[in-house]
């Protein structure tokens, strides 16, 4: 033990224990709130939300701290390697990461008083979420892989179900969990026959073995193309790729609007960290990243149904959460084209993969975020006709509301479309060039849906008689919106430092 | 100079001010005269001063360029933009205000690009590096090409603004916004030389055109909106991937990440990608343009969109389709462009020239006649293109300010009509002369403009692209089909815009509700009193504006002659190459990226070094 | 005039800047500020402006360089704009003017009767409100007719040419309160404007051609118009012997389809016949030629002076101004002429015929006009140019004196009638003589005039047109040695006696409008019964005295016609007395032919094309004089018997013999219901068409279909989304099967580098990696038996030979896949695709209609720099 291997999983401790602290504060804390209180103040959030936010992004800080040291520099950091690996790839994903449950922990900080569930014990669930995906973000082993996935796993579970009063927020949590613990499964099975066949855990021994296989020799390639099924099945499960997204939907409409966010950001993240940890650690060389036969072309195939089927649902949903939920379910899908273009384009695509997470995040986290603030107590902002006329009335709300949706949708000069430009660039230059038309088209299809938001909050005006929903005052939540917005602009207009990040963090694994 | 001096050497502005003050009729207001007066001597002073001279000439020779003065016309609307968002909404003289005073400086900034002589090769250019890892860069400039655009812009946003102040009340602040950002969206996109930027700016002016026509539209104005948005979205990601293909190419041929337009200028495809690339590039300008059969959106955006919004649309944002067309898909592709030349222009004819005229004929709202109208006229603009003559390409750019102008004039008008019955059909009007006599002079005046009557705007540019038709190499055979074809568009011009005055403004006045409309306001003809100036100053002096165009315009078609033979040579069906810097005329590729041997390797290149490797480009 | 030739050069002739811009001051100042200046002011503003002008005018004319050479006198006023030539030289348009004896003559005409048509309808318009309105047009016409008749380039002759096409459908729409005449505005518009297409195509040929707009350069290089140009391409079909042997089957009437449409020899006609036929086009339009001369009785609609001035005395003759003044063009092709000279004279005997029973009185004048204007396009197109712009010249002022009494008629008439169509109805007409006895002598004298009574000034025109119909034979030398078709024998002749049959016709109508109009009873006193009283709703007119009208058919009281005031008859005296005198400024015959000396220098070309048809044929000069003198004295006479004598009984009973007859030549050959139901018709169902295309198969497919099935696909998919955890599971489950048989089964993929197969033969084949995958390669020259892990092979081809290459792959399940491949190696003997020269634009040269020179193509592919 010594002081490299701390400094090195700080951001990890630094989030851990100020997790355990803010449990144990909150234990003792005063403020409990009975749930029928209009003081929105009263309750633990107001000093909660903060405290998990400053804690996140302290994570984020150290990681930033690390990452200009330079990992490599820090002795004894590989000692706990490959169970956690400390390389510029796991601090980017953690600051990722804690960015996304940062700005969660604000959102929640402005809903949970705002619709009655103020209750302490979500901030803790965030926290140790966000650590197990940070744990899944730096694994390099499949045991502490599937550690930090169940660690991740459950907290979500629960803050899914978190609105225990009502129906569909249990049923959410409870379809999450069959169809998660589904998918964990397959994951651990694909872990274990891999374990057989190779005689390794960690992904880089496992490589090694396919790569150095032999005719006769090594590994027995049956088993591991087995293995490789299930753990692409249970990826995919992760990033909620078509076909196996059905979960999704339901899981995100239920569950409190900053569970949504949080899923949507910080677990999708993680998710896609471990893929191309995986996929590219593990299933790197021998044969199973060919073109004609390895995952890529699976992957692929899966990037376009993700793309296509969750863009073609997207428009024909009545519900704005729904929407953004199937929104999340296509964003996944160009992540997945730029998952398939690094085989190809190697550190520049998996570059992309990554930049395109972060300028997702703060789009995503916007969109909700400006969802939120437009509902109140009691009418949370949820349809198409709730939106109506919103611009008028509250134009700062809509004025985001609309910045995010365009950074979604890939108008530039946002964040969002530079995401997609790079994606894009990623593929062509890999010679992707039907991934990329896919890519793009569908992103006109999302438009339609993104632009709907739009039609409702400017041209639009609510049926007479119909609830108004008035924005919240909250100043978690436009803290939470002023963050992203200027981060989508930031990213959107001045690109290069955050884009050579991502493409040094993505060389860091090969 | 004595004031005696000024007086005698500006008479002719004086006497045209003195005149335009007089011209109203009856107990017009001291205010309308004045205004009048104003436009007149202005306008005056402006041919005068473009006016070619030796002297003049000579003068200029030393230009005084500032390299700024591209940045500011672009800056000063969004900025503008983003100003008007902290202007309370109450404010709103204050909102109107500013917007005009914005507009207005953008408007005096632009004459001064007028000041340079433009000789070929760009002026005012700028160059800073935005995204270096990229090779995107903010690099802009102009040319004699552009530079009409650019003015054209400039003169008809305030004109546009000032009428749709008259006739919107409602959320002028958005308004405000909206159409400031839309200025500085065109302005970029017609200045832009960075294809990066120019695709920033391109997609930029979506967003407040889709506000302007969804807010302040007509009944059905939603859907046109979306219409409008996705149309043009769908045909400008295609560009996008086009692009990246172009830079990723460029990329592995010199090893320099570039969206610069002069480089990329300089690679030649293989030859499927070549046509790929040139069809992805032109389906997005020929949707802006609008080209046959991706016309549809237009005549549902024109209906729907506010006047001001219509005006804005027509005259300056389908420009850019034609702009660019020339611009890039010329500039870049000059292979394809050059094949596929008759074809291309057999579709600006029949579908264009002849199809739109026949059904603007066919049009019950006038707001939707003239806007397949503009299918027509913008049909010749492209057809001077594809006729790639020097005299059809100059026809081309003319046509496009003409268009712009009598256009832009037809809607204004079409607007004031609305604003008094709210309708257009024109079933609704006949006899209108007896009580609106000035509209009716007007309106005649901008119709027979729009006719392409000697004299006026419209002529000059029809004729010169029609003669640049028959001329050209290009079309091969076909030129003289070709011809009569377009020829044949000025006698259906001339069948629906007569079908549409007749209808409204001769025969007995039966409709009750028309007795007692009012003539033109002074809001009214203050906006189209410069519009129909310029018709006539187009019309009757046409060389100041051909003058200043024409270096460019030999440029641009001397470089597609020889790069499109170039590349029709050299295209091979596997390898892209490159074409050696000679090619080009050194003034076009003044401002072109060089690589600079002794430049550190910076943190992006040991990516590329990762992702190079294969030596050919992949096919 | 010393002074002034020094103070105006002949190159900077700033004299005719005051002839355009006095009528143009005019428009102006009456358009702009004609309301505050009041009727006096108007006219006299009017007035001025032309009175201004024609003395200019006059000046013009007398300083006109005298000579054997001829001259002309110009002034350039600025830089209109530049063209590129196909060599790319520069072609500079000015806005420039020149005049030369012809149009010094049509200047004079156009500021004198245009003087003379101001100053009468200054009294005849005198009630309208639209006063201002009505000489402003006015002299905005003028100062287009000017601009036409002075242009120095085509361009600007087509501002001109545009720019009487647009006041004329102002004026004819000047009441535009009736829908009647704004629709008759706007035919003679789009009429003139298909007139226009066709000189827009013409400049367009001209300026490849001969590189140039200019008249006197278009006239000094028209030789470059000889060149061939294919307009029918299709010329390779096999002879008809070998066709036949080819379809042995084809019965006859498929062969003679397929002959019809497919000529053997595709089809050449010089570049000038194009021109002129093109040209022919925009002249026909505004000289209503057939087939476009639909629009001119209609025209007829407009307030009468319009219809003397522009209708008959100016506008009208500017196609034949135009042909003359680019005769050198139609020299160059005796097709263009023949074409002329055919339509011109069938023109003039078709007008003719439908002016035999016309009733109103306009319209007898209006097909008069269109006739006459055939007899002028006969003289032109025989190559008399100088008889066909004398007979413009003396039809100017013949038929601005019958328009003029026709309007003094009618404003007599409608003083009474108060209704437009019913005062100018010759049946309601009759014995005017002793009313208006100036307007009656004048009338007469024109008539005489224009039916060709020697020797008064119709005589000398029309006679002179007929004999060179008869005598003379186009013969361009330059056209000579290797015409593409020639002038026939008869034409000539068979056009000059139809030229006899319709002068006979001629003369015959015009007296039936006089014998019905001055002679007789006044039949106004009792008009037709059942007539009602008009709605006094229409303000705009002339002339609404509100008289009391009642409507039965007994004789009515009310004013009786009078002759009109001074103002209106003293433009008529004038008019008269050179309608008897002009003739003899080029009496051929009797050898005073002062304009034709002036003229003589403009045709130089001329000489040497027109020759005499045969030996000893100008000995016949005066016996064919005779059947001109004939079909006047024929004409009037039967017009006479019928009409003075009989009472109009004759017309009746061929009215009753043959009713069908008569009501198809009253009708106008039914032409206009022609054109309606197949032009009109055609364009109109197009124009649906397209509508409904676009409507429903455009914008259906683009936008609505693709929105419907994005919509549709949206809406199957979301039905999927049950809420059913058990739903989600089994799709699970399809997916990990789908994704499971993906990769348990075996790919075969290969790549190819054949880079170096054309130069050495040799193709390396690489097989796509799999995970555990072997590899069998089959048809490689070294057999393999058994998989192994060789994921490369490389084959090498002989010149001409094809080699098939099968890869078989298995994988770690022991599955199996194959992929084949065919590899080729092209032969010596075949040229490769990339060794053919690469297809340049421009160097492949088409021989249509835009054709160029191979030689004359500058280097298009130029290696250097672009500049």
């Amino acid at each position: 033990m010594n002081a490299g291997l701390f400094l090195g999983l700080s951001p990890l401790l630094v989030v851990s224990f100020g997790g355990l602290l803010l449990m144990v504060a909150e234990a003792f804390s005063k403020r409990r709130v009975d749930e029928t209180s209009d003081d929105r103040d009263a309750g633990p959030s107001s000093e909660l939300s903060l405290g998990t936010a400053v804690t996140l992004l302290a994570g984020a800080v150290f990681a930033a701290a690390i990452w200009f040291v330079g990992p490599e520099k820090l002795e004894g950091a590989s000692l706990v390697a490959p169970w956690v690996i400390v390389d510029r790839f796991t601090l980017f994903f953690s600051f990722l990461l804690c960015l996304g449950g940062a700005l969660a922990a604000l959102l929640a900080g402005g809903y949970l008083p705002e619709h009655r569930l103020d209750r302490g014990e979500f901030y803790p669930l965030i926290i140790f979420s966000t650590v197990g995906a940070m744990i899944l973000a730096a694994a390099g082993d499949l045991l502490s892989l599937f550690l930090g996935l169940e660690t991740m796993s459950l907290g979500v579970y629960a803050m899914v179900g978190f609105r225990r009063a009502s129906l569909r927020s249990t049923e959410a949590a409870v379809k999450y969990f069959l169809l998660g613990s589904f998918a964990a499964a397959l994951l651990l099975y694909g872990g274990a026959l891999l374990y057989g066949a190779t005689g390794h855990t960690d992904l880089a021994g496992i490589r090694e073995a396919i790569a150095n296989a032999q005719p006769g020799k090594g590994p027995n390639f049956a088993i591991v193309i087995t293995a490789a099924v299930l753990i692409i099945v249970g990826l995919a499960f992760k990033v909620s790729a078509v076909p196996f997204h059905m979960w999704t939907p339901d899981a995100y409409e239920g569950a409190p609007t900053p569970t949504t966010t949080y899923m949507a950001v910080a677990v999708k993240c993680a998710a896609f960290a471990t893929m191309l940890r995986v996929l590219i650690g593990a299933f790197g060389e021998g044969g199973l990243e060919s073109w004609a036969a390895g995952w890529p072309p699976v992957v692929a195939l899966l990037a376009v149904l993700t793309m296509t089927v969750a863009n073609l649902v997207a428009g024909q949903q009545e519900s704005v959460k729904r929407m953004l939920a199937y929104s999340s379910i296509a964003h996944a899908g160009y992540v997945l084209v730029g998952v398939v273009a690094t085989m190809r384009a190697g550190g520049d695509a998996q570059g992309s993969v990554m930049f395109y997470l972060l300028t997702y995040t703060v789009s995503t986290v916007g969109a909700f975020g400006a969802l939120i603030l437009m509902g109140s107590r009691g009418a949370e902002a949820v349809s198409y006709e709730d939106l109506a006329g919103v611009g008028k009335r509250h134009p700062a709300a809509g004025f985001a509301f609309s910045l995010f949706l365009l950074s979604l949708a890939g108008v530039p000069p946002t964040a969002g479309f530079f995401g997609k430009l790079y994606i894009v660039k990623a593929s062509i230059g890999a010679g992707l060039y039907p991934l990329a038309v896919i890519l793009l088209l569908n992103s006109v299809i999302s438009a339609y849906y993104y632009l709907r938001v739009m039609v409702y909050m400017y041209m639009r005006e609510p049926a007479p008689g119909a609830p108004i929903a008035k924005p919240m005052r909250s100043g978690y939540v436009a803290t939470a919106l002023v963050v992203a917005g200027v981060l989508v602009l930031v990213l959107g207009l001045w690109p290069t430092t955050s884009l050579q990040i991502a493409v040094e963090a993505a060389l860091a694994t090969r | 100079m004595s004031p005696l001096d000024l007086v005698f050497q500006y008479w002719p502005a004086i006497g045209a001010g003195i005149l335009g003050a007089l011209v109203p009729r009856g107990e017009a207001s001291t205010k309308q005269r004045a205004g009048l007066g104003f436009i007149a001597a202005l306008t005056t002073l402006f041919v005068i001063w473009l006016w070619p001279t030796e002297g003049a000439a000579q003068a200029a020779q030393a230009p005084n360029e500032w390299p700024h003065l591209l940045n500011l016309l672009i800056a000063l609307p969004i900025v503008g933009a983003a100003a008007v968002l902290f202007i309370p909404r109450q404010m709103l003289s204050t909102l109107r205000g500013f917007t005009y005073v914005v507009l207005g400086i953008g408007f005096v900034a632009s004459l001064w690009l007028l000041t340079v002589p433009m000789t070929a090769g760009w002026h005012f250019q700028y160059i800073k590096d935005w995204m270096p890892s990229l090779g995107i860069r903010y690099h802009v400039a102009i040319d004699g090409i552009s530079l009409w655009l650019v003015l054209l812009t400039t003169f008809v946003t305030p004109i546009a603004a000032y009428a749709s102040f008259g006739s919107i009340k409602t959320r002028i602040k958005e308004f405000c916004f909206a159409l400031l950002l839309l200025q500085g969206g065109m302005i970029g996109a017609f200045l832009a030389l960075d294809l990066f930027l120019f695709y920033v700016f391109w997609e930029l002016m979506l967003v407040p055109m889709f506000l302007m026509i969804g807010i302040w539209g007509g009944a059905d104005r939603v859907k046109a909106a979306i219409k409008f948005f996705l149309y043009t979205m769908a045909g400008s990601v295609l560009m996008l991937a086009a692009i990246i293909y172009l830079v990723w190419t460029h990329q592995k041929l010199t090893g320099d990440f570039s969206f610069d337009y002069l480089a990329l200028s300089r690679v030649v495809l293989p030859k499927s990608a070549q046509l790929i690339c040139f069809w992805a590039f032109s389906l997005a300008f020929f949707i802006k343009v609008p080209m046959w059969p991706v016309h549809t959106w237009l005549p549902d955006a024109h209906v729907q969109a506010p006047t001001g919004g219509s005006v804005i649309l027509a005259a300056v944002m389908l420009k850019l389709g034609t702009y660019a067309y020339m611009r890039f898909s010329m500039g870049l592709f000059p292979g394809p462009a050059s094949n596929l030349s008759a074809n291309l222009a057999g579709v600006a004819i029949l579908g264009g020239i002849l199809y739109g005229a026949l059904v603007a004929w066919k049009q019950r709202d006038v707001k939707r006649l003239v806007a397949y109208s503009s299918v027509a006229h913008l049909g010749f603009v492209m057809l001077g293109l594809f006729s790639a003559t020097p005299s059809g390409m100059q026809g081309a750019v003319l046509q496009m300010v003409n268009h712009g102008v009598s256009t832009g004039a037809l809607f204004l008008l079409v607007g004031v009509i609305y604003d008094r019955r709210h309708t257009r059909e024109v079933d609704e009007f006949g006899g209108l002369a007896k009580v609106m006599p000035l509209y009716a002079v007007v309106f005649l005046i901008v119709t027979f403009a729009s006719v392409g009557v000697p004299g006026t705007n419209g002529f000059v540019g029809e004729f010169l692209v029609i003669m640049g038709t028959f001329l050209s190499e290009r079309l091969g055979k076909f030129a003289g089909i070709h011809t009569v074809g377009a020829a044949a568009g000025v006698i259906l011009a001339a069948v629906y815009m007569l079908y549409v005055v007749q209808k409204m403004f001769f025969g007995p006045l039966t409709n009750p509700k028309n007795k007692h409309l009012s003539d033109l306001t002074v809001r009214e003809s203050l906006a189209l009193a410069p519009l129909v100036l310029m018709i006539f100053v187009i019309g009757f002096f046409p060389s100041i504006f051909l003058d200043r165009m024409k270096e460019s315009v030999l440029l641009q078609h001397n470089q597609f002659k020889v790069v499109s033979g170039q590349a029709i040579l050299f295209a091979d069906d596997r390898d892209a190459k490159l074409l050696p810097e000679d090619t080009f005329s050194p003034v076009f590729l003044k401002g072109m990226p060089k690589k600079e041997k002794t430049e550190e390797p910076a943190p992006g290149a040991d990516t590329q070094a990762a992702l190079g490797g294969e030596g050919k480009v992949a096919q | 005039m010393e002074a002034l030739k020094a103070q105006f050069p002949a190159t900077n002739f700033t004299l005719l800047a005051v002839v355009l811009a006095l009528p143009l001051l005019g428009a102006f100042v009456n358009g702009v500020f004609g309301k505050r200046l009041g009727k006096a002011g108007v006219r006299l503003m009017a007035l001025s402006a032309l009175g201004g002008s024609f003395i200019a005018a006059l000046a013009t004319f007398l300083l006109l360089p005298k000579g054997e050479g001829g001259g002309s006198l110009s002034w350039t006023a600025w830089r209109w704009f530049s063209l590129n030539g196909r060599m790319g030289q520069t072609i500079p348009i000015d806005v420039a003017f020149s005049v030369d004896a012809m149009s010094a003559t049509m200047m004079l005409v156009v500021t004198g009767v245009g003087f003379l048509i101001h100053l009468y309808s200054s009294e005849y318009m005198v009630k309208d409100p639209g006063y201002h309105r009505f000489f402003a047009y006015l002299n905005l016409f003028c100062f287009a007719m000017l601009t036409l008749v002075m242009a120095d380039n085509m361009a600007v002759l087509f501002v001109g040419w545009e720019g009487v096409g647009l006041c004329s459908y102002l004026l004819i729409g000047f009441w535009f309160g009736d829908e009647k005449n704004a629709t008759a505005g706007k035919k003679a518009f789009i009429v003139n404007r298909i007139g226009d297409f066709g000189l827009l195509v013409a400049m367009a040929i001209l300026l490849y051609y001969t590189g140039t707009l200019r008249f006197s350069e278009i006239n000094a290089s028209a030789r470059n118009l000889l060149d061939p140009v294919t307009i029918w391409p299709f010329g390779n079909l096999p002879l008809e012997g070998q066709w036949d042997a080819a379809n042995p089957n084809a019965n006859g009437l498929y062969k003679a389809i397929v002959h019809l449409f497919l000529p053997e020899k595709g089809v050449q006609v010089y570049a000038s016949t194009l021109v002129g036929l093109a040209m022919f086009l925009g002249a026909a339009g505004k000289s209503a030629q057939i087939p476009l001369y639909v629009w001119l009785p209609d025209a007829m609609a407009g307030p009468t002076p319009v219809s003397a001035l522009i209708h008959a005395a100016t506008m009208v003759t500017a196609g034949v101004y135009l042909v003359a003044r680019t005769s050198a063009v139609f020299l160059m092709s005796p097709a263009a002429m023949a074409t002329v000279a055919v339509l011109g004279c069938a023109t003039a005997i078709f007008a003719a015929s439908i002016g035999l029973f016309q009733h109103d009185l306009k319209k007898v004048l209006a097909y008069s006009t269109v006739s006459q204007l055939g007899f002028m396009f006969i003289g032109v197109g025989v190559g008399a140019f100088a008889a066909g712009f004398f007979h413009v010249f003396t039809h100017a002022f013949f038929k601005a004196c019958l328009f003029l009494g026709a309007g003094s008629v009618i404003h007599a008439m409608h003083a009474r009638i108060h209704d437009t169509d019913k005062s100018q109805d010759i049946r309601n007409m009759g014995g005017l003589k002793k009313f208006m006895p100036i307007t009656r002598w004048t009338f007469l004298i024109s008539c005489f005039a224009i039916a060709g009574a020697p020797p008064l000034a119709g005589f000398w025109s029309k006679d002179e047109i007929l004999w060179r119909a008869f005598s003379t034979k186009i013969v361009a030398p330059e056209v000579a040695r290797d015409p593409l078709w020639t002038w026939p024998s008869w034409l000539g002749q068979a056009i000059y006696w139809v030229g006899v049959v319709s002068a006979t016709m001629t003369a015959f109508y015009m007296f039936r409008a006089y014998f019905l109009t001055f002679h007789g009873e006044f039949r106004g006193w009792k008009i037709v019964a059942g007539w009602k009283e008009p709605k006094h709703g229409h303000d705009d007119h002339g002339h609404d005295d509100h008289h009391d009208h009642h409507d039965d058919g007994t004789p009515l009281e009310g004013p009786k016609p009078h002759e009109s005031p001074l103002a209106m008859t003293l433009p008529l005296m004038v008019l008269a007395v050179f309608a008897v005198f002009a003739g003899f400024l080029m009496a051929e015959p009797i050898h005073v032919e002062p304009l034709g000396h002036i003229l003589s220098p403009v045709f130089t070309r001329a000489h040497d094309a027109v020759v005499l048809r045969g030996e000893g044929v100008e000995k016949l000069m005066w016996p064919m004089m005779g059947p001109g003198v004939a079909a006047f004295l024929a004409g009037t006479g039967a017009a006479m018997v019928v009409y003075l004598n009989k009472g109009g009984a004759p017309e009746e009973s061929f009215k009753k013999a043959a009713p069908g007859l008569y009501r198809l030549i009253y009708d106008k050959w039914r032409i206009d219901e022609l054109y309606d139901a197949v032009v009109v018709g055609m364009v109109d169902a197009l124009a649906d068409i397209f509508t409904a295309a676009d409507k429903w198969l455009i914008d259906g497919v683009l936008a609505k279909l693709t929105a419907a099935i994005v919509a549709f696909f949206g809406t199957v998919l979301r039905t999927f989304q049950t809420g059913r955890v058990q739903v989600y599971g089994a799709a699970m489950a399809i997916g990990l099967a789908g994704v499971g048989f993906f990769l348990v089964r075996p790919h075969a993929d290969a790549t190819v580098d054949d880079s170096k197969l054309r130069s050495a033969g040799e193709v390396v084949i690489s097989a796509a990696p799999g995970p555990g995958y072997t590899y069998r390669w089959e048809g490689t020259g070294t057999e393999q038996k058994d998989f192994s892990a060789a994921r490369e092979v490389r084959i090498n081809v002989n010149p001409g030979e094809t080699k098939d290459v099968k890869l078989h792959v298995r994988n770690a399940f022991a599955q199996e896949a194959t992929h084949s491949f065919a590899i080729t190696r092209p032969g010596r003997g075949f040229p490769s695709s990339a060794a053919q020269p690469p297809l340049v634009p421009g160097t492949v040269v088409p021989a249509g209609g835009g054709s160029i020179p191979a030689k004359d193509i500058p280097g298009l592919i130029n290696p250097r720099g672009a500049q």
